[in-house]
């Protein structure tokens, strides 16, 4: 076989426009499809970790709680055992990612009703530990400070502060956010509750729910609702459903669009291939009637037409990788920034794109392949005709 | 008797008639002899030659070559036997423009087992011959017309097949260049080997042995070489 791909490569090089068509096709199509395969797992990746910036997307209140207070408050006034917590944990089975307890109660600050939020760090299921530092971490005898009540206290970082009868170091003061957090001091949870007076209490849970499940409202909530009934009877379940319902869009808009579009490159690439091949044929009609006339069979000339489609579509996947890869890694950033810090080249990529484009040119070359086999040599030799 | 042809016909249905390219055709060729088969054009000189080339299955009759009944093998049979026992020579030359001389040469190598292969120093003492020497490394068109039918016949020479077919080999030559070819098909002849010529020329009758006459798909055998008189 040896001589046969020796054939295959010098007609290559010797008729390189043709080839040099067929990769580029190839390795366009190639290059794009790796491109939007690693957009689109870099997206996956970020609307995972979107999903944990933005917040919580299910609270945890008190079954006491009145939702008409809690929503004009923005926080539950009731209490729940902050051992809610460690009994959720010890379940094992809820379907959640991260839990995270907090305790918000009004004071007075200078004259002004401030919040107080007391918030401990996040806790994971058993046996899934996380791997990056979740939210807000706020050091016991600390406070962070929002920006209108770090005004009217006049406190900067790093001074002192005396607030409901003890003192506090402030380890942080927030830019102005335009929102309820510019006149809310944070604390840690077991500062907070012994500062309040209630100690062994929290108002709310913040739950961020698996991410893998696309239909929250029926699988996700639906579970945790059933699963804490069981486990809390004492609490009610909400979903908020804006930020749930954004993410799992994006997802299905990727999940949707991106196999389409690769598709349609496979598809149009593929037909390239095939007229390209069958243009080469028409070329080689003459050659491949000497080739019988000396003795070659079938499978040779088989081999020379499909070998050639196997060589054009192994070139066009490494350049291809290559190429979509350094575009992606150079470009992506800057086109699509959401996501641009999960961008990553991946040669899991290379392996599939190196059986694949193969397979795609070979498909592509099948029908001039077994024209060229089925060729009447007597019919191209005929002199004269 | 090396080739045999007996009660061969050899039709081409057309959208408006029926060719008879061959008609109830019999033929046959001693062992070393070298022939010419002569005709107008379109009388069925080449699908005669194809037919016993063992590239053309006639409708009907039997074509036997080395005493074996080519159209009895089945079709890889067949190739494997014209690999070996028969040498094609063309008008078009059909040399594979991507290859060098040496390259092309040594085609029919590709379709034979290793142990049956002549080595390369036997390939250049043939181009070498063939006054080639100079030309190994070049591609066919680099060559002249000369240079390239020359090189097609080393091309089909280099198995030394007891068969030699030539279509036409001359057609595209000046008249140096196409005695020369003959001159090369004569030498073969000599040395054993079976030639037959396809040529609707007469300049070829010189060098043959015998020469076969084919009108209208009908074969007449000219009973005596003709003489020096006919040619030109
Ligand atoms: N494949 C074919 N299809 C149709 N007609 C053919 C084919 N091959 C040969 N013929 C016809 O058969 C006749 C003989 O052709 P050919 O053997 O090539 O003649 P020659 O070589 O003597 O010029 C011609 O009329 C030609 O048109
Ligand atoms: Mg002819």
């Amino acid at each position: 076989m040896s001589f046969s791909l020796r054939l295959i490569l010098k007609e290559l090089f010797h008729r390189w426009v043709g080839f040099s068509l067929s990769l580029l096709a190839a390795t366009a199509a190639v290059a794009l499809c790796v491109g939007i395969t690693m957009m689109q797992s870099a997206a996956d990746k970020e609307t995972r970790r979107n999903a944990r910036d933005i917040g919580s997307n299910v609270f945890i209140i008190p079954a006491s709680c009145d939702l008409y207070e809690y929503h004009q408050q923005g926080y539950s006034k009731d209490s729940m055992p902050d051992t809610n917590i460690d009994r959720m944990m010890e379940a094992g089975k809820i379907a959640y990612n991260h839990l995270i307890p907090t305790l918000t109660a009004e004071i007075k600050v200078e004259g002004r009703l401030a919040r107080m939020t007391g918030i401990a760090m996040a806790r994971h299921p058993k046996g899934r530990p996380s791997k990056s530092k979740m939210g807000v971490v706020v050091t016991p005898g600390h406070v962070h400070l929002g920006h209108n009540v770090a005004e009217l206290l006049g406190a900067k970082k790093g001074e002192d502060i005396q607030l409901l009868n003890r003192l506090w170091v402030v380890e942080r003061v927030a830019p102005e956010m335009g929102t309820v957090d510019d006149i809310t001091i944070l604390a840690n949870l077991e500062d907070a509750q012994q500062a309040l007076a209630r100690r062994g209490e929290i108002s709310e849970i913040k739950a961020i729910s698996c991410v893998q499940c696309d239909t929250p409202e029926d699988t996700s909530l639906g579970t945790l609702r059933a699963q804490l009934k069981k486990i809390l009877p004492d609490t009610q379940v909400y979903l908020m459903k804006e930020i749930a319902d954004a993410r799992v869009r994006q997802r299905r808009m990727m999940e949707l669009y991106s196999p389409f579009v690769i598709i349609v490159l496979i598809l149009a690439s593929a037909a390239w291939l095939g007229v390209l091949a069958a243009i080469n044929v028409r070329e080689r009609i003459g050659e491949i009637g000497l080739l019988r006339a000396l003795g070659y069979g079938g499978r040779t000339i088989g081999f020379l037409i499909l070998g050639r489609a196997a060589l054009v579509g192994v070139s066009a996947a490494l350049l291809g990788f290559v190429i979509g890869t350094f575009i992606t890694l150079a470009f992506g950033p800057e086109i699509f920034p959401e996501t641009a810090r999960a961008i990553r080249s991946d040669y899991r990529i290379l392996g599939v794109v190196l059986v694949a484009t193969p397979l795609v040119a070979l498909f592509a070359s099948f029908i001039p392949a077994t024209l060229a086999i089925g060729h009447d040599p007597a019919v191209t030799l005929r002199e004269n005709q | 008797m090396i080739i045999e042809l007996s009660h061969v016909t050899r039709k081409f249905p057309t959208r408006n008639a029926t060719v008879t390219a061959l008609s109830d055709v019999n033929f046959k060729l001693e062992a070393g002899t070298m022939a010419c088969l002569s005709g107008p054009s379109g009388s069925g000189k080449s699908t005669l030659l194809f037919t016993l080339g063992g590239m053309l299955r006639p409708d009907s009759g039997t074509v036997r070559v080395l005493e074996q009944d080519l159209y009895g093998l089945s079709k890889s049979e067949r190739a494997a036997f014209r690999a070996t026992q028969i040498g094609f020579v063309f008008q078009e030359f059909h040399l594979i423009p991507y290859l060098t001389v040496r390259e092309n040469v040594l085609l029919p190598l590709g379709q034979i087992k290793h142990s049956a292969r002549p080595n390369f120093e036997e390939c250049e003492k043939l181009l070498t011959r063939l006054g080639l020497a100079h030309r190994m490394d070049h591609k066919p068109r680099q060559l002249s017309a000369g240079e390239r039918q020359r090189t097609a016949i080393a091309r089909a020479t280099l198995l030394k097949p007891p068969v030699l077919l030539a279509d036409e080999p001359t057609g595209n030559l000046d008249e140096n260049s196409a005695a020369e070819v003959y001159q090369l098909l004569t030498e073969y002849r000599d040395q054993g080997g079976t030639v037959l010529v396809v040529t609707h020329t007469r300049a070829a009758w010189n060098y043959a042995d015998q020469v076969f006459q084919i009108v209208a798909g009908q074969l007449q055998v000219c009973s005596e070489v003709p003489n020096q008189s006919y040619s030109h």
